[in-house]
C-alpha cells in the first residue's frame, strides 16, 4: 500500500506476459460447425489463433460467413479447456506465483472458457468469451469482438469496411504482430514475470470497453481506428473484472495501419500502429504513456505441406508519469520502455509445429519504480529484460476429414523460454541471489477446444 | 515457304493466346482445388451446399442459378454469365472483379494458369 505503483506496474507487467494467454486462446469449433470448413482453412497449425487469409478476411467480414441456413442456435457455443505443468529452473518459496500453487513444478487447470462465437444476423457477428481463471479463481469476461462488416466496391474498389466492439486495443487486428494476437499463443502464467511492459501489452485487455472502424481496401492496405475507456467500478466487478486494474483518466485512443501483399499462398505485411492513454493514479495528475510501434509479417503457405510463417515487433513507450512521480513513486518524471520480439515457425501437414522466437525489453533506470524485491524485483532499477523462447506443438486433428471435426480440436504444445537478463541484470537481479536463468521455463500444455 | 507464312503466323496467334485457354492439367487443378476451394466448395455429385455451392457440372451452367436451392447473392444470381472456360479462368483469378458484389470472399487463384488447371478438373467433375 506504501507504493501503489510498482504493484500496479507488476500487474501490468503481468497481464502483459504472464496473464497474456488469457487473450490469446481462441480456435473454435462453433466458427468450423457454422462454416462446414475444417480449423486448416482459417488456421495454420489447424488450431487458433493463427490465422490465414481465409481466416483474415472471415474475421474481417464479421464471422458472418456461413454454409446454407447456418447451424442451430446452440452450435454457436463453443468450449475450451487449457490445462498445464510449469517448471522453472529455481523454484520461488519467496514469492509464490500464485495463492493457489506450490514455489514450483505446478500443474494448474489454466483456463476453461465458454465462446459465443458466430453469425448474429446478416451482417453481424460476434466472437465472445467468458472465461474461469483457473490461477486465479476468477469467472469473467474474456475476450469480446462484436462487428458489423460489408465488403463493397468504394470508387472500383474492392473494399471491406466495418466497425468492431471490443475490450482490448489491437484485438480486432487481422496479423499476429500487435500484442493482442501475437507470439507465444500460449505462455505460463505460474512463471516469474517480468517487471514491466508496454500498456498495449495487454494492460488494458478486458478492463475497457470501446470501438474501433477498421477497413481493408483492395487486399492492400489495412487501417483501423478505436477508442476505449475504462469500464467502472460496478461493471467491473460484475463482469468479474480484476479490481485493482489500471483506469484510463480519459479515452485512450488506438490506430494501425498495414500495407500487404496476400495471396492465398502467401503474406507479406509491413505496419505502424499506436495508443494515447492516460492512467488514473491517486492523487496529482494522470499517467500518460504514448505507445507506437511497427510490425512486419509473412506467411508461407504453399500446398500447406509445408509452412512457415514470421513475425516481427518493435513497440517503444514513452510514459510522463505526472502522478507516479508527483506522489514520489518513480525516480524519474519521464520513462521509455521498448519491446522487440521475432517469431518464425514452421509446420509440418498442419499437425507437427515448430517455434523460435526472441524477447527484449528495455527502459530508462528509475531506482524507485523498479526496486529489489525477491523474485519479481530490480536491483539494478532497470526493466532490461531478454531471452529466446522455443515451442514444439503437436496437433493430431482439425485437418478436412479429421476424427470429431467439426466437433473437437486438441494441442499438445511444449514451450520452453530462456532468460539470458531479467530485469536489469544476468545475475542476482533481484537483489537477493536469483540469476536470470534460474526464471528459465518449461511449459508443457494441453489445450481442448470443442 | 512462303506458302507456310499463313500457317506460322497462325500458330504464333495460338501461342499468344495459349495463356488464357490453355488446357489445363486436372491433376495439378485437383490439388489447388482442394487448397483454394474445397473449404467452401464440394464438388461431387449431389455434395451438400457450403458457404458456397457444390459445384458439380458448374462448368456450361448458367452462373446463380439452381445448385440446389443455394441462396445466391443478388450479384450473382443477375450476373447473366455462363461458365464457359473463358468465364471461369478470369473469375478464379478476380471474382469480384468479374462479378462484383458476389458473397464469394476468395481473393483468386495466383495466376491464369493455375485457373486453368482448375477449371480442367471442374472439367471432369460431372
Ligand atoms: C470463402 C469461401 C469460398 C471459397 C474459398 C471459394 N468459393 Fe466459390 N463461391 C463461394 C460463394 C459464397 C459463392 C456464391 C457467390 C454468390 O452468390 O455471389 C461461390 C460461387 C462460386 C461459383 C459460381 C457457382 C454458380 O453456380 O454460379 C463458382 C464457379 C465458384 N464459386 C468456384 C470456386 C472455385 C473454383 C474456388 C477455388 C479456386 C472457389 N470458388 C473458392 C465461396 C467460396
Amino acid at each position: 500500500m506504501q507504493k501503489p505503483y510498482v504493484p500496479r506496474l507488476a500487474i501490468a507487467a503481468m497481464l502483459a506476459l504472464g496473464v497474456g494467454w488469457s487473450q490469446q486462446a481462441r480456435a473454435i469449433p462453433a466458427f468450423s460447425r457454422q462454416t462446414q470448413e475444417p480449423c486448416t482453412s482459417c488456421h495454420i497449425g489447424a488450431f487458433g489463433p493463427e490465422l490465414t487469409g481465409r481466416g483474415r478476411t472471415f474475421k474481417l467480414l464479421g464471422y458472418t460467413e456461413q454454409a446454407g441456413d447456418g447451424p442451430s442456435w446452440w452450435e454457436h457455443f463453443s468450449g475450451m479447456v487449457l490445462g498445464s505443468f510449469t517448471h522453472t529452473a529455481a523454484g520461488t518459496p519467496q514469492a509464490k506465483p500464485s495463492a493457489h500453487s506450490g514455489a514450483n513444478d505446478n500443474f494448474a487447470l489454466d483456463q476453461a472458457s465458454l465462446f459465443y462465437g458466430g453469425r448474429i444476423y446478416d451482417h453481424i457477428g460476434a466472437f465472445i468469451q467468458l472465461t474461469e481463471d483457473g490461477i486465479n479463481r476468477r469467472f469473467h469476461v474474456d475476450n469480446v469482438d462484436i462487428r458489423y462488416a460489408r465488403q463493397q466496391d468504394v470508387l472500383g474498389v474492392d473494399t471491406i469496411l466495418g466497425i468492431s466492439a471490443n475490450n482490448n486495443p489491437g484485438v480486432a487486428d487481422p496479423y499476429h504482430t500487435l500484442p493482442a494476437w501475437g507470439q507465444p499463443f500460449v505462455a505460463s502464467a505460474l512463471a516469474p514475470s517480468p517487471i514491466a511492459g508496454a500498456i498495449l501489452n495487454g494492460g488494458l485487455a478486458g478492463q475497457v470497453y470501446g470501438a474501433s472502424a477498421y477497413a481493408r481496401v483492395g487486399g492492400m492496405v489495412y487501417a483501423e481506428a478505436g477508442i476505449y475507456n475504462s469500464l467502472s467500478r460496478d461493471v467491473a466487478h460484475y463482469g468479474g473484472l480484476d479490481p485493482n486494474a489500471l483506469q484510463l483518466a480519459n479515452p485512450a485512443t488506438f490506430w494501425r495501419v498495414a500495407l500487404q501483399q496476400e495471396t492465398n499462398r502467401r503474406l507479406f505485411e509491413v505496419g505502424a500502429f499506436a495508443m494515447n492513454a492516460a492512467l488514473r493514479q491517486p492523487g496529482s495528475g494522470a499517467d500518460r504513456f504514448l505507445d507506437w510501434g511497427m510490425d512486419a509479417s509473412f506467411q508461407f503457405l504453399g500446398n500447406r505441406t509445408h509452412m512457415f510463417t514470421g513475425y516481427g515487433r518493435w513497440l517503444h513507450e514513452d510514459q510522463t508519469l505526472n502522478g507516479t512521480f508527483g506522489g514520489g513513486n518513480s525516480a524519474n518524471l519521464r520513462d521509455h520502455l521498448s519491446e522487440l520480439r521475432g517469431n518464425l515457425s514452421y509446420w509440418y501437414q498442419q499437425t507437427y509445429g515448430v517455434t523460435g522466437g526472441i524477447f527484449r525489453t528495455t527502459g530508462s533506470a528509475d531506482a524507485i519504480l523498479y526496486q529489489a524485491s525477491p523474485v519479481g524485483g530490480s536491483v539494478a532499477g532497470r526493466p532490461n529484460t531478454q531471452g529466446y523462447m522455443a515451442e514444439l506443438d503437436w496437433v493430431p486433428f482439425g485437418k478436412p476429414d479429421s476424427y470429431l471435426s467439426p466437433w473437437a480440436n486438441l494441442k499438445l504444445g511444449l514451450q520452453y523460454t530462456a532468460f539470458s537478463r531479467f530485469n536489469g541484470a544476468g545475475q542476482n537481479y533481484d537483489g537477493f541471489g536469483r540469476n536470470a536463468s534460474n526464471n528459465n521455463t518449461l511449459y508443457l500444455f494441453a489445450w481442448v477446444a470443442f | 515457304m512462303t506458302l507456310h507464312r499463313p500457317l506460322a503466323a497462325a500458330a504464333v496467334l495460338l501461342a499468344l493466346a495459349a495463356p488464357a485457354f490453355a488446357a489445363g492439367d486436372a491433376a495439378r487443378g485437383a490439388e489447388s482445388f482442394k487448397n483454394d476451394c474445397a473449404a467452401c466448395h464440394t464438388v461431387v455429385q449431389g455434395g451438400p451446399n457450403r458457404v458456397g455451392p457444390n459445384l458439380f457440372g458448374v462448368l456450361g451452367a448458367k452462373a446463380g442459378e439452381g445448385r440446389g436451392g443455394f441462396h445466391f447473392s443478388p450479384a450473382m444470381a443477375r450476373s447473366g454469365l455462363t461458365w464457359d472456360e473463358a468465364t471461369l479462368i478470369r473469375y478464379l483469378q478476380a471474382p469480384r472483379r468479374v462479378v462484383p458484389g458476389t458473397t464469394m470472399s476468395f481473393q483468386g487463384v495466383d495466376d491464369a494458369a493455375e485457373a486453368a488447371d482448375i477449371v480442367a478438373y471442374l472439367a471432369t467433375m460431372k
